[in-house]
């Protein structure tokens, strides 16, 4: 009987099962009561939505939701406890190791070769969406001339490092550091996606 | 308001169970309404109400909604009020003022009054017109629906206070990463613009987001992968700022720290969630997580900054080599990524997980040292100086025997400028007793130093600092790794 009370779980509009509701508390107390629901609507309209209201309260009472069982559920027993300590003598010389001059440092270092090797993984490693799309942004960020001999894409390459390097700011060292960094990558770009193309002819952008 | 304190256990309790019913709601924004995920997240909801029940919570219990917060017994549950804009909007546009619930709740009735309060189809299923009945439609006999009422000036729109807007672009954090979650889940285009207008909103608003940082710092925030990039977020925009970027760079930091786990909504939740060693098979999968993510940020129509996809492949590679995923072509992650990957295990290491209690931030930097081969060093001493061995937001004690709360940093690390909560013995303050006080700092013949660290459920104590004497506490064999760094040893 409380099944009939409960709100269809298809039902998630409160319009319709409000609707649904009393069309089954009609039918429910109906079948109990030899009484026309024209009476019930004569003396009090609310009548038998309250009655219906006392019978689920009644049924729900006698359904108790699985208490024990969900609490046995939620046990954490099950779940191994990582432990990790840490020593007095650890955390004395915390002030030692943090202390001293830290040199400057340019959050946008490292950025570009970084985003290469990127795209030069996803060009060998990602679905063929993934391939399409890193192949468009090597072209388009890095001037990677995908099905050019190495000669030219390394061309390419230099352009871009000198464009770089025009925009580069930061000290001599650093630099030095990242263009070449960007240089290997740019030569190893053009080498691993044009071995790749040539092995996967079918997956060549369009 | 009950007029009754309550405990701290009878506390925790009610932040579980608001913890559970925000889960509650990410979870049906996420999952379909009767898949495996919701119903376990509704079952968490009854065993937390059931659990604050046993420890006498007083039942109803009742969950006020202010607008930006959720609070109890009149007193705002921030933890977690930080990912709870969903539940907290939806409620706003039904003028809920008030959740009560009792005991008796069962998780398919929880599941049916989210269909009251995040259905579109539902906006108006409890007006003063409808409530009664909708309520009995469903089936729903355990909870209570308080509504606002128009008069009442409390529930006129709040001015904003610090605190207030630092929650405000905490929510509004969350809220885009929930976002682009789930849009990466379904394999939709990501709402990248979202994600960097709220950095760039939090940035503007906060010149020092230690006030968003501490927010989370608390013992009761969330425990969701979305938590944890918002806290990376501000934890690297806090280092930023101190080294001197500008704007730009922090809008671009900021979104790259957000996004860094976007690949986490490609792995299957069982695997995710998991309570317990993974095996072979699912480490693989959880593995490919930072390809995944860079992979889908490559993907999108508009360009996504490279920082973003670095950061979202790089946050677990070694500074020099080691971690994974191994690129073709392996290159030193990008400074972006190297300071994210700081923020990213001491994030971890201080954050709860349902198999290891949070460590104090003092631990995490201990054990990030003992590891510090893992990290860049520069940035991982940077970002050690700029939290401070006792970050903004650390209850304290004094070794007075005070109490107090960390609310600012000074040049020492281990010398933060604390608000004193008692007296000394714990003892009530004083009247013209300063309540703010420079720790190390000698004053009428005593020298305020700060003997320990509580948390809700333990103290540490700390041991004797002398950076003037690193003779007296030489490096440990574990800390060899260390050596390569002349700053670590000066002599």
């Amino acid at each position: 009987m409380t099944g009939q009370f409960r709100k269809p779980e298809d039902a998630t509009a409160f319009r319709a099962a409000i609707s649904q509701w009393q069309l089954a508390a009609r039918t429910e107390v109906k079948r109990y009561s030899s009484l026309p629901s024209s009476m019930f609507d004569a003396c009090d309209p609310t009548l038998e939505a309250r009655l219906t209201e006392s019978v689920e309260a009644l049924m729900h009472f006698l359904h108790q939701p699985e208490a024990e069982a969900l609490a046995k559920n939620n046990s954490s027993e099950h779940i191994e406890m990582r432990a990790e300590s840490v020593l007095p003598e650890e955390l004395a010389k915390l002030p030692q190791q943090v202390r001293g001059e830290e040199p400057e440092v340019n959050l946008e270092s490292g950025v570009s070769a970084e985003y290469l090797s990127l795209l030069i993984d996803a060009c060998t490693t990602g679905d063929d969406a993934t391939q399409e799309a890193s192949r468009a942004l090597l072209q388009q960020d890095f001037a990677v001339a995908i099905n050019s001999d190495l000669h030219e894409a390394t061309k390419a390459m230099m352009q871009c490092l000198q464009d770089l390097d025009a925009n580069e700011q930061e000290d001599a060292d650093q630099a030095n550091h990242d263009r070449f960094t960007e240089l290997c990558s740019a030569i190893a770009a053009s080498v691993i996606v044009e071995s790749h193309t040539e092995n996967h002819p079918e997956r060549e952008p369009q | 308001m009950s007029a009754k304190s309550i405990s701290m256990l009878q506390r925790s309790a009610v932040i579980d169970f608001a913890h559970a019913l925000v889960n509650a709601v990410l979870n049906r924004l996420l999952h379909a309404r009767d898949s495996r995920f919701v119903g376990e997240a509704m079952q968490e909801v009854v065993t937390t109400l059931t659990a604050a029940n046993n420890l006498g919570v007083e039942q109803p219990l009742q969950l006020q909604i202010d607008g930006l917060r959720l609070c109890h017994d009149g007193r705002a549950l921030e933890g977690p009020s930080l990912q709870a804009r969903s539940l907290l909007e939806h409620c706003a546009v039904r003028n809920i003022a008030m959740l009560s619930f009792r005991s008796g709740l069962n998780s398919a009735e929880a599941n049916r009054l989210f269909d009251l309060l995040l259905l579109p189809e539902n906006v108006e299923a409890l007006d003063r017109n409808y409530r009664e009945a909708t309520l009995i439609a469903f089936g729903i006999q355990h909870i209570r629906v308080t509504l606002q009422n128009p008069a009442d000036p409390d529930n006129r729109r709040i001015a904003l206070d610090e605190q207030g807007r630092a929650l405000n672009h905490y929510q509004n954090l969350a809220t885009a990463l929930q976002q682009n979650h789930r849009l990466a889940q379904g394999d939709h285009e990501l709402a990248a613009d979202v994600t960097a207008t709220a950095v760039e909103r939090a940035v503007n608003d906060f010149d020092e987001p230690s006030m968003l940082l501490s927010l989370s710092m608390q013992d009761d925030v969330d425990r969701f992968t979305v938590g944890h990039s918002v806290r990376v977020a501000l934890l690297a925009l806090q280092v930023a700022r101190a080294v001197g970027a500008n704007r730009e760079q922090l809008v671009h930091l900021g979104s790259a720290a957000l996004m860094h786990d976007i690949g986490k909504s490609k792995v299957p939740q069982e695997i995710l969630f998991k309570q317990g060693r993974l095996t072979e098979e699912e480490w693989q999968w959880m593995a490919q997580h930072p390809r995944l993510g860079a992979q889908i940020l490559i993907e999108q129509h508009e360009s996504v900054d490279p920082r973003t996809i670095g950061a979202a492949f790089c946050h677990h590679m070694g500074a020099e080599g080691g971690g994974y995923p191994e690129p073709l072509m392996p290159t030193p992650p990008s400074a972006t990524s190297r300071l994210i990957r700081v923020c990213d295990v001491f994030e971890a290491l201080t954050a709860v997980r349902p198999y290891k209690r949070a460590l104090t931030p003092i631990e995490a930097f201990a054990i990030m040292f003992r590891n510090a081969k893992d990290f860049d060093p520069h940035w991982l001493r940077r970002f050690t100086k700029t939290l401070g061995l006792f970050p903004v937001g650390t209850h304290v004690q004094m070794q007075d025997g005070a109490k107090a709360l960390v609310v600012k940093q000074t040049t020492d690390i281990h010398h933060p400028i604390v608000t004193l909560l008692t007296g000394a013995g714990g003892e009530a303050l004083s009247s013209g007793q300063p309540d703010t006080i420079e720790t190390g700092v000698p004053r009428n013949g005593a020298t305020p130093i700060i003997a320990g660290i509580s948390t809700h459920d333990r103290y540490l104590p700390m041991p004797d600092f002398d950076p003037d004497d690193p003779a007296e506490v030489g490096p440990m064999a574990h800390d060899a790794c260390l050596s390569q760094h002349p700053h670590d040893h000066p002599h």
